[in-house]
């Protein structure tokens, strides 16, 4: 991360107890018995491996891949705040946020997180290189992971979530903002705990034009000039998990997305589906 | 002279056979829950597992199998010395179950079926996050 990225997780971390005091306070009049610091502080750090199948939608010379993957996963609690790392060879990021605001089925969230991932002239992931490998993408600018801050609105009612995500990214990379919203349905099936989604992402004019518009300085014979424009993308997932004891658990899950005609005119993007399917187990610290 | 000679003998046997008995007793007495154990996910979650009673008392009797919190009767068997129960335990806490006589209403054995979790972090409904 870079120092504009670590000076607005500091902003982030600094401001948001001040913007919940109210609710803070509704909250400390009704528990009168004394907590500690370990009563409220939660940790978990997990190291997973499995089998992956990547599709991007990145026009490049091997933009599906079938291979193994390992992930590393930590995350923590504290009251309000909450934090989720995960370094991996597959798509997914990091967040960092703070509970402001609970009704009975609204709630708000500060969020700070990762929602794009960067790419150079191999793509997203490092592919297989042969002696007569050519980058299909050869010439392009490397475009940096994003960073986002913005706020997350739920909505729950029993088994369905909805969350509508407005984020700004405070990274060096497009400086601009998108918006996700998703309905998630969990399920319940004895100890598996099981979550479908369907959702769309709305992608700023600016955004899109940074990952997958082609800059004059970047047309070859190959790829001529292209500003995709507002852009958006809908998606599908699926998520599974169960404990196979107290301290691996079994991990699944699928997403299939498509982007808007916008994106999927421009030279440096497939026409395929973005499709991401993995499953493998998790050791639980 | 000669049986005067024998009563510590029959003494000795007398409490050999009696310790024996005992020992014979305590054995017959059993009350299992297979597994033990039970794991979910996350604290709070219900844990589902298939748990197998089994028991074994010492003489026949009329017997209840009784969850200890709520007293909820799960079964009860007539006139028996021992039997299985299969059960699906169902529960976001451990939970203790009681052999009781039926008879004389006393708990004869107890047994717990433990329930744990993987992982420690909450990660109410507001924080899924698919990808």
């Amino acid at each position: 991360m870079c120092i504009k990225q670590w000076m607005a997780i500091t902003l982030f971390l600094f401001i948001s107890p001040f913007l919940s005091v109210y609710a803070s306070e509704e909250v400390d009049q009704d528990v009168q018995e004394e907590v500690s610091f370990w009563d409220e502080f939660f940790w978990d750090a997990t190291v997973g491996a499995g089998i992956d199948f990547n599709q991007e939608i990145l026009n490049t010379q091997d933009n599906n891949q079938f291979g193994a993957f390992i992930d590393i996963n930590f995350s923590i609690e504290y009251k309000r705040f909450y934090l989720e790392v995960q370094r991996s060879t597959l798509p997914g990021g990091s967040i960092i946020g703070y509970h402001l605001w609970q009704g009975e089925q609204w709630q708000v969230d500060i969020i700070g997180a990762n929602y794009a991932l960067g790419f150079d002239e191999h793509g997203t992931y490092l592919p297989l290189q042969g002696d007569d490998y050519e980058p299909t993408l050869e010439g392009i600018h490397t475009r940096k992971d994003d960073f986002n801050i913005g706020l997350k609105l739920s909505y729950q009612f029993n088994s369905f979530l909805w969350n509508s995500e407005w984020v700004h990214d405070v990274s060096s990379s497009h400086e601009s903002w998108m918006v996700r919203n998703i309905a998630i349905k969990s399920f319940s099936g004895g100890n598996w705990d099981l979550l479908g989604g369907i959702g769309f992402d709305i992608y700023s004019a600016k955004m899109a034009n940074y990952y997958y518009g082609v800059a004059e300085d970047e047309v070859s014979d190959l790829r001529s000039a292209y500003k995709p424009g507002l852009s958006s993308s809908i998606f599908t997932q699926f998520v599974a998990e169960y404990p196979i004891s107290e301290s691996w658990v079994f991990h699944s899950a699928a997403s299939i997305g498509a982007v808007s005609k916008t994106l999927q005119k421009s030279p440096i993007v497939s026409t395929s589906p973005r499709v991401v399917v993995y499953t493998g187990v998790r050791y639980v610290f | 002279m000669f049986f005067s000679s024998l009563i510590p003998i029959i003494i000795l046997l007398s409490l050999l056979l009696t310790s024996v008995q005992a020992e014979q007793l305590i054995e017959k007495e059993m009350f299992t829950a297979q597994p033990e154990k039970c794991v979910a996910l996350r604290q709070g979650k219900v844990c589902v597992a298939d748990v197998k009673f089994n028991w074994q008392a010492p003489k026949m009797g009329d017997y209840c199998l009784v969850e200890k919190v709520e007293q909820t009767v799960l079964h009860c068997w007539q006139n028996r010395r021992s039997g299985t129960y299969k059960f699906v335990f169902s529960s976001q806490q451990s939970l203790q179950f009681l052999l009781v006589d039926q008879g004389t209403n006393r708990v004869l054995l107890e047994s717990k079926v433990e329930v744990s979790w993987v992982y420690k972090t909450k990660q109410k409904k507001r924080r899924w996050r698919l990808f």
